[in-house]
């Protein structure tokens, strides 16, 4: 018997201000594969993010994670990881102990080398005594994405993990994600980047700005379909990893 | 620039150089300019206005003017055994106005200044002479007040005319030193630090004084203020001469916090919001501090981790809440409003240490979402943290008291230490408010209608701390009496303090969601 979809979302619709944004948006998205938002600015996608994790409620449809409705729990939060939201960081820790807090507050040791791993790989280990208001905005990102990397979960949320980063450093991220995607946990992610999506090598859910249904990559349980995969795109059931793989970092612990 | 050249000269009446050929504007050129075209664009004071402010002036003298008076000037001297004490007051009021000017500035820009004419090719004499002027003429008119407080308060009656006009003429010329003083700190960062240092000592010092009260001398000798005015007046004006002079390189570094500073502090004033000045505060504090990561454990609560490392790197303000602890001690003659108001000042205060990360999850709750912890477990280890501060401060700010206050004997330092729950939860409150809120409806008075957020503001964390604080603020308001607090009434107070810190717990924190 299949397992229920970690998210599962049915004809979403969202207005702002009377001005449609997402109408009859259809989405599930397996335990271990990931799923990647495309279109351009305005079309939903970070829209579609929130109503995931429950940060937005859709004006109609339904979304589920895990099999419930999302929620403001801790429980929820222990098991989603996500970038939708920029935090303020605490006041007094340096940028080491953040992620060390959230590495422990998820319940994994946070000197089982996972940390140093990811500042190594995400070239935050120079500025680890930092505050992280003292950070650049590209190191912020890098900040941001190594806490939800440090944080063992099983679905990770992500909204454009790519920006503000350079053309390595959106490199090492996929690698870093893959990793994850490898341990079993599940990605959805918003993209503009297809190089980045391609390294991820996820399927694509392409979004529009035209009204009417959205196009689902993979209506009710069918197979994975690629709608408007980027150049050199990996399915999910593909073994094989993109070319340049051998150039990404090893996966992390979980 | 060119624009602002040509249009400077215009307004002036002078001819248009000749964009590259004729004179740079003068700075005072440029902002009768910017005011010319602000007054022309905004609506100018109307007589409403006036009469508002008139009428304000005139109600705030009617209710204030004899109690501002008593103060001022009270009809009897101090005896001459609190002459040491009410020396050192009022010489710590003088530090106090020195580290405030430091705190301050003392050479403040507007921030429209700072952004369009600080980097710009004006003279920076110029542009930092009004500020100077203001830094005097504020410093002056305060020195001559403290003047006038030590006059009120040191000089037999009947008081000499000529003798009180150059005490406070001496008095204004030590405030301009003092600003003149901070403008050299300001300009000189290394002497800024060596200033601070200093004045941290005399205050601890002039603290020590008040406390332990000398003997004064038989017959305390005044000084003859002529020569003391003369002095203090001809140097504050070598110095200001020294100081216009140095002007015209004085470094732009300096300029910038204090103008951010005190334009969020007038903000501030203007949107009747003091919220957010709590975090400029914090900022500035860690700014100045450099951190070391320290490997975090497992075992300890994650909550309790982040508290107990920040408490460490506080450690010097924490040792400034001890000093502090002396101060209801040294307002044991005043009246009972005063004594509790320090007292519960102090705990709030020190209760609000690490309240800073409560203020910023309540403001933005993605940290704590990371972190995926309950609000409830989260909240009662903050209140663990503020109840031990709060009540050990209490108990210390107690003891001093009874010891050196003269309150009737009682387990003080157990009622202060039963009380701290109460500050704890109290200040917990106070950083879960946020912002004022302005939109709840007017509320109509006899007197007028007025928007009811900023006392709310000001009352949330009091609507608990009273109440629950019965106990403890009745054994000060009844400190004149022979007998001191009962162990009974520790008993109660703690029964109270502990039932409403789990009472806070259970009802203003969700057990399951992870946002305060």
């Amino acid at each position: 018997m299949p397992s229920p979809p970690v998210v599962s979302a049915r004809a979403l619709c969202v207005s702002f201000g009377g001005t449609p944004v997402l109408r009859g948006l259809d989405l599930d998205l397996d335990a271990g594969d990931a799923l990647c938002l495309t279109g351009e600015n305005g079309v939903g996608k970070s829209t579609v993010l929130r109503c995931v994790t429950g940060l937005l409620t859709p004006d109609e449809g339904t979304v589920r994670v895990f099999g419930s409705p999302p929620d403001d729990s801790a429980a929820f939060w222990r098991r989603v990881v996500t970038t939708i939201e920029n935090p303020s960081w605490y006041v007094g820790l340096t940028v080491r102990e953040h992620v060390e807090l959230v590495r422990l507050a998820g319940g994994a040791d946070p000197a089982d080398g996972c940390v140093d791993e990811l500042f190594s790989a995400l070239g935050l280990t120079r500025v680890g005594d930092s505050a992280p208001n003292q950070l650049s905005s590209g190191q912020r990102q890098r900040l941001l994405l190594a806490a939800v990397l440090a944080r063992p979960g099983e679905l990770l949320v992500l909204d454009e993990p790519e920006q503000r980063l350079d053309t390595e450093g959106r490199q090492v991220v996929a690698g870093l994600l893959r990793g994850r995607l490898a341990a079993g946990a599940s990605v959805l992610l918003a993209s503009h980047d297809p190089a980045f999506v391609a390294a991820l090598g996820c399927a694509v859910l392409p979004l529009h700005a035209d009204p009417g249904p959205h196009a689902d990559p993979r209506p009710h349980a069918g197979p994975p379909s690629h709608a408007d995969p980027p150049p050199h795109a990996n399915s999910p059931s593909h073994a094989s990893p993109p070319s340049h793989a051998d150039a990404l970092p090893p996966a992390l612990p979980a | 620039m060119s624009q602002l050249r040509d249009a400077a000269a215009v307004e002036t009446g002078r001819p248009t150089p000749t964009p590259g050929l004729g004179r740079e504007p003068t700075v005072r050129e440029l902002r009768r300019w910017v005011r010319r075209r602000q007054v022309a664009a905004r609506a100018s004071v109307s007589l409403e206005t006036l009469y508002v402010l008139a009428v304000t002036a005139a109600i705030a003298i009617a209710l204030l003017g004899s109690w501002l008076r008593r103060v001022l000037w009270p009809a009897v001297p101090v005896d001459a055994s609190a002459w040491p004490a009410t020396s050192a007051l009022l010489a710590a009021a003088g530090v106090a106005l020195l580290l405030t000017l430091r705190r301050l500035g003392p050479l403040v820009l507007g921030r429209s200044d700072l952004a369009w004419l600080l980097h710009t090719p004006v003279s920076r004499r110029g542009l930092l002479l009004p500020a100077l002027a203001r830094a005097l003429c504020l410093a002056a008119v305060a020195g001559a007040t403290l003047a006038l407080l030590a006059v009120g308060r040191l000089a037999p009656r009947p008081t000499d005319g000529a003798e009180t006009a150059a005490w406070l003429a001496a008095g204004a010329g030590a405030g301009g030193c003092a600003a003149l003083l901070a403008t050299a700190a300001q300009r000189d960062p290394r002497l800024g630090r060596w200033l601070d240092r200093m004045l941290t000592v005399a205050l601890c010092a002039l603290g020590a004084v008040v406390l332990l009260e000398p003997a004064a001398p038989a017959t305390p000798t005044i000084p003859g203020p002529g020569l003391l005015a003369a002095l203090t007046v001809t140097a504050a004006g070598a110095f200001t001469a020294a100081t216009v002079r140095g002007l015209r390189l004085f470094p732009a570094a300096a300029l910038h916090e204090p103008a951010a500073d005190v334009g969020a502090y007038l903000d501030s004033a203007y949107v009747m919001d003091p919220s957010f000045t709590t975090d400029l505060r914090e900022r500035r504090f860690w700014r100045r501090r450099t951190l070391r990561s320290a490997p975090l454990r497992r075992g300890m609560p994650v909550p309790a981790q982040h508290e107990l490392r920040v408490l460490r790197r506080k450690l010097p303000r924490l040792g400034w809440l001890a000093g502090a602890a002396a101060v209801p001690a040294m307002l044991a003659d005043g009246a009972s409003w005063m004594l509790a108001l320090a007292l519960v000042g102090g705990a709030l205060t020190s209760a609000s240490t690490t309240a800073e990360a409560t203020r910023r999850d309540v403001a933005q709750p993605a940290l704590l979402r990371l972190l995926g912890l309950p609000a409830r477990r989260v909240l009662a280890v903050r209140l663990l943290t503020a109840t031990a501060l709060a009540s050990l401060w209490c108990a210390l700010a107690l003891t001093a008291l009874a010891l050196l206050g003269g309150l009737p004997p009682g387990p003080w330092w157990a009622l202060g230490l039963a009380f701290g729950p109460v500050a704890g939860v109290a200040a917990l409150r106070r950083a879960r408010i946020g912002a004022i809120n302005h939109g709840l409806p007017l509320i109509d008075t006899p007197m007028g209608a007025f928007p009811p957020g900023p006392l709310l503001w000001l009352l949330t964390g009091l609507d608990l701390l009273v109440p629950l604080g019965l106990p403890m603020l009745t054994a000060l308001f009844g400190a004149d009496s022979v007998a001191g607090p009962s162990w009974q009434r520790v008993l109660l107070q703690a029964v109270l303090a502990v039932g409403g810190a789990l009472g806070y717990l259970w009802f203003a924190a969700d057990r399951r969601r992870a946002t305060l």
